[in-house]
């Protein structure tokens, strides 16, 4: 028994100093690191292949080079690099795009340790020192060396940190950034450089915590991650802010583990096995600390600057788009030879579902969640059971109502607090759910199920060409009854909670069941996606990371957009499916001069998607739509963007022209003529229309008389000439032109510190003398 | 007993003590001025009574009943209504929509918690859309109705949260600093919108530093410094009063 404690005991010492990381982190920077675990596990893997011998690839560096190295150089500077060039940008963005942002960075550093180290093997007795490790016995009780060094490491950060605190000048103004950080500019100190020392202490901490665990657990990438994902619980008991606090979060999970993994294997309640509870204790106490943390503070004069901005498109137009939508959709897969090629499409119309389920959620209520796979498997699950027999239709209903309520359950305790704690209550939830209900035999019996397709009687849908119809269909109706609701009475409640919660509670409006309501209709949704998803399922597809890149791609492609998540939702599915199939035949390089395998790309390319959202939080689709704006005001352009697909798919279809020139042709259109063509119908002076339309034309129809099959045989050299094809396009018909189009408005500085970061100058005095309301000329002297 | 009381508030920050032991009587149908320099603890007795903060002793009853344990918007449905000092309109929303969304709100909560009549339309029973049109007018903010609030000036932007509380019909209304960026005209028709509310009805706490405005709308004043109330009284009581006149007015004033 003191052996379990004892261990429990040096496994807490670990979570303490992560945790303790993430706090000193959260608390001067307002950014709760999400990737602080794949920082740990990074530093793992770094210090392995510094320390292991030659032969085993490392560079057999000795252990004290190797720490300091990693922790005392590596990580810090690692840090300070990821505050200059990610999170300094990151200045008054929404809570949505921070939690992103450093999820994003989590995806990107696993991707890059999966691709950098796919296999390595660390003995553990070795890990930490070249000679094996000293157990030491008192009676019964065994402590390793290891433990021990854990233990005193972690005493030495707590008084450490205690000091840096306290007793440092620099310690002070960390813990008065925290207040306001205007007015610690104001009195001289310079936040940026606070920020920058908080996050290399961020990650050394990390590091040192991964370094110190990753013998206890082996060398696993996701594994490794989620490991110090534990320490979310452990600084949730400290409130995100007490350090001491946090130490007793982490106590209570190192012990309740330890008990949990020696006590409780084949231990069942009913047909529940509990032998996985220890990979739960962490998400179950964090949930119990947030039932008894105190209900936020309503803030006032906390409303933010609205930084994203979407326009809202009518029903009428939303209608048309779908209906245009599904018409594409099913025409494009028409294409596609054989009926096993379209799979990919299958699943990424599936994630753009998904993905659609946050657009209520995140794009108008400003709440974020990381468990939507989750709610995704629940569906799924439920549809396996009652659709077996053939009861599909009453299988999806059950599956809708299930998902929402248990989504609304979920929520319950996180809500009453601010959204980063429903983003860390979802992620305990995923986490709970594949550790311990996907798990269970009864109800996915080797992790794995088979989810029926919907059979309406009148229509099945065996086929993948069905099954894409089925999901276009459905997400066409689904996306319009969001664009319908936004505009509702319900909506309109939702964006002014997200603009002002505490204005919405001075007018009498119950906040938590506002958010138990939205939260609910998007776990519905994505219980809606599961159950829909007509082919056998696994545990796998509902983990954390899965949830994490649907909510990462749905910000990026534009959450407050049904066009931003459709965007986000195929680009996963691309990266994610089509490119095996596509680029299949690029094993070894992406371009025949690039020698990145594709599937390596993949891995690493949504991650560093995500982080670059902090310099555009509206995400892609907002870009997109203010290009392509003018066209669907322009009765040419728009007559254009449909007749010009429409005859190309109609000479691909009958095989005038062979596929890939049927992309090329659709992508110079799409992307090089269409966006040029309201610009050249309006009357410029000095703009030569006719012969840059005359270009547009000729080149259209020279791409088409290419033939793109047979060009190259490499389907990624064949993607980059058309890029290449479409950029020359559109930048010849505007050099004919002569006028190019301006896009984008300047960032607008912060008034608060006009005076501080830049002169004062005349504009600044009319602005104030407007917002003032003075009378016109008073502060510039003017009579 | 007046519609509105607060007895012995008190709000401390730490060691720091905000608001110590406040005592107000807030009467339907007239204005009540709260004034005092800044950082004397207004806004803050503000949030305590509508429940934004939760304070650290004394109590708040409305109607008689102590609502001092209820939530925020279980006050704002009591008829507890407000405006805030730093503005918390509804920014990415158009004028009309910011109205229409506190018009919305207490539709749903009056099912349950019936709210009282539009003063502004002298009790009679209007549809949404007039209402909100109604407020719109009364306020002057007809020209901006399909700007987004975020890009109006201060002065009209607190405006848009007046009209916004007025479209959940209080009972009492909190105002903080409605009259700061405007200009003198729009204080005058603002200072006649109160007026014509608390004949109406109306309980009105007008946090202000326009004095002028105080001493012409409010019937009854409570001075307040270093979060204590240091006098109270009618607008000629409160002028006359010396001490007032050192922390406040300055003691060169009169």
């Amino acid at each position: 028994m003191l052996t379990i404690i004892l261990t429990g005991i040096s496994l807490a010492a670990i979570y303490a100093i992560a945790a303790s990381g993430l706090v000193v982190t959260y608390t001067t920077t307002g950014t709760f690191n999400f990737a602080h675990g794949a920082i740990g596990m990074l530093a793992a893997y770094l210090y392995r292949q510094a320390t292991a011998s030659t032969d085993f690839g490392g560079w057999g560096w000795p252990v004290w080079l190797g720490l300091i190295f990693v922790v005392l150089f590596a990580a810090p500077a690692f840090g300070v690099v990821v505050e200059r060039g990610v999170m300094r940008r990151l200045d008054g963005a929404s809570e949505v795009v921070k939690v992103v942002v450093t999820v994003s960075l989590l995806l990107a550093l696993v991707g890059l340790a999966v691709w950098q180290w796919p296999s390595v093997s660390s003995d553990p007795e070795k890990f930490l020192v070249g000679t094996s490790w000293e157990k030491f016995r008192f009676g019964d009780t065994t402590v390793t060396g290891h433990q021990i060094v854990t233990v005193c490491v972690a005493l030495a950060v707590a008084i450490g940190l205690r000091l840096l605190l306290f007793r440092t000048r620099l310690g002070v103004a960390m813990r008065a950034v925290v207040d306001d950080r205007n007015l610690v500019r104001l009195n001289g100190a310079k936040p940026h450089r606070l920020a920058m020392f908080s996050w290399a202490l961020g990650f050394s901490l990390a590091a040192v915590s991964g370094v110190l665990v990753a013998p206890e657990r082996g060398l696993n990438q996701v594994q490794l991650t989620l490991l110090v994902v534990n320490a979310y619980a452990a600084a949730v008991v400290g409130r995100l802010r007490s350090l001491p606090m946090t130490f007793v979060g982490a106590l209570v999970l190192g012990i309740g583990q330890s008990l949990a993994a020696t006590k409780l294997i084949g231990v069942n309640i009913g047909w529940f096995s509990l032998a996985d509870l220890q990979y739960a204790v962490s998400p179950v106490l964090l949930f119990f600390a947030m039932l008894f943390l105190p209900s936020e503070r309503l803030r006032a004069g906390a409303a933010k600057r609205v930084r994203e901005s979407w326009r809202l498109p009518s029903l009428r137009t939303a209608a048309w788009g779908a209906l245009g939508f599904v018409v594409a959709v099913v025409a494009a897969t028409d294409l596609i030879g054989a009926d096993p090629d379209r799979a990919g499409l299958v699943t990424a119309l599936s994630f753009a579902l998904v993905a659609l389920s946050l657009v209520p959620l995140t794009g108008m209520a400003g709440q974020i969640s990381l468990a939507q796979m989750s709610f995704f498997g629940v569906g799924a699950l439920i549809m396996s059971w009652i659709g077996d027999d053939g009861h599909t239709v009453a299988g999806l209903i059950v599956a809708i109502a299930v998902s929402a309520v248990v989504g609304g359950l979920v929520a319950l305790p996180a809500l009453r607090l601010t959204g980063l704690y429903l983003a860390l209550g979802t992620a305990a939830f995923s986490l709970f759910m594949t550790r311990m209900v996907f798990k269970q035999t009864r109800l996915m019996p080797g992790e794995q199920v088979a989810v029926p397709g919907l059979d309406l009687g009148f229509a099945t849908f065996r086929t993948n060409q069905a099954q894409i119809t089925l999901l276009a269909i459905v997400f066409a109706a689904v996306g319009v009854f969001v664009i319908w609701l936004r505009g509702s009475s319900f909506g309109r409640r939702l964006t002014a909670m997200k603009d002002s919660p505490v204005a919405c509670a001075t007018l009498g409006l119950d906040l938590t069941r506002t958010k138990i309501a939205v939260f609910a209709l998007s776990a519905a949704i994505a219980g809606l996606s599961g159950a829909l998803v007509n082919r056998s399922v696994a545990n796998s597809d509902f983990e954390l990371l899965a949830s994490m890149n649907v909510t990462m791609l749905a910000v990026v492609g534009g959450v407050g957009a049904v066009s931003g998540v459709l965007f986000g939702g195929l680009l996963l599915g691309v990266i994610n499916k089509l490119g095996d199939v596509l680029f299949a035949s690029n094993a070894v390089g992406i371009f025949e001069f690039v020698k990145i395998a594709v599937v390596d790309l993949q891995k690493v390319a949504p991650g560093f998607i995500g982080i670059g959202l902090g310099a555009n939080p509206s995400g892609a689709a907002t870009d997109i739509a203010d290009t392509y704006r003018p066209v669907a005001e322009s009765r040419p352009a728009l007559s254009l963007a449909v007749g010009g697909p429409a005859l190309a798919w109609v000479l691909a279809r009958s095989g005038t022209i062979n596929k890939w020139t049927f992309v090329a042709v659709l992508a110079v259109m799409v992307f090089g003529v269409i966006p040029a063509v309201p610009i050249l119908l309006r009357p410029i002076p000095g703009g030569r229309a006719s012969a840059a339309g005359a270009f547009a034309i000729a080149s259209i129809v020279v791409t088409g008389a290419i033939d793109w099959e047979t060009l190259t045989a490499s389907n990624g050299m064949r993607v980059l000439w058309m890029l290449i094809a479409c950029g020359a396009v559109a930048r010849g018909v505007m050099a004919i032109h002569g006028q190019f189009p301006h896009t984008g408005a300047a960032p607008q500085p912060s008034p608060d510190l006009v005076g501080i970061d830049r002169p004062l100058d005349r504009s600044d005095a009319i602005e104030a003398e407007r917002v003032l309301g003075l009378t016109e000329g008073v502060l510039r002297g003017a009579p | 007993m007046a519609l509105l009381e607060t007895r012995g508030l008190t709000m401390r920050f730490g060691g720091n003590v905000a608001v110590s032991d406040v005592d107000l009587a807030v009467e339907g149908g007239a204005a009540t001025g709260l004034i005092g320099p800044n950082g004397a603890g207004k806004t803050t007795t503000f949030n305590m009574i509508c429940g934004v903060l939760t304070p650290s002793g004394g109590t708040v009853t409305l109607g008689g009943r102590d609502i001092s344990s209820l939530s925020t918007h279980r006050r704002a449905r009591l008829g507890i209504g407000r405006t805030f000092q730093r503005l918390e309109v509804f920014s990415s929303m158009s004028v009309r929509d910011n109205i229409v969304v506190g018009a919305e709100i207490r539709e749903s909560w009056a099912r349950t918690t019936p709210a009282g009549p539009q003063l502004l339309a002298g009790g009679a029973d209007l549809d949404r859309d007039d209402e909100v049109s109604l407020i719109l007018e009364r306020l002057g903010l007809m020209d901006v109705a399909e700007s987004r609030v975020g890009e109006l000036p201060t002065g009209q932007a607190r405006l848009v949260e007046l009209g916004r509380a007025l479209a959940i019909r209080p009972k009492v209304l909190l105002l903080d600093e409605p009259a700061s960026g405007l200009d003198d005209a729009e204080t005058a028709s603002l200072a006649s919108l109160i007026a014509e509310l608390t004949a109406a009805g109306l309980a009105v706490l007008l946090v202000e530093h326009d004095v002028p405005l105080v001493m012409s709308v409010c019937s009854m004043i409570y001075v307040l410094d270093f979060g204590r109330i240091i006098a109270s009284g009618t607008p000629d009581q409160v002028q006359q009063n010396q001490t007032v006149l050192d922390a406040y007015l300055g003691s060169g004033s009169r």
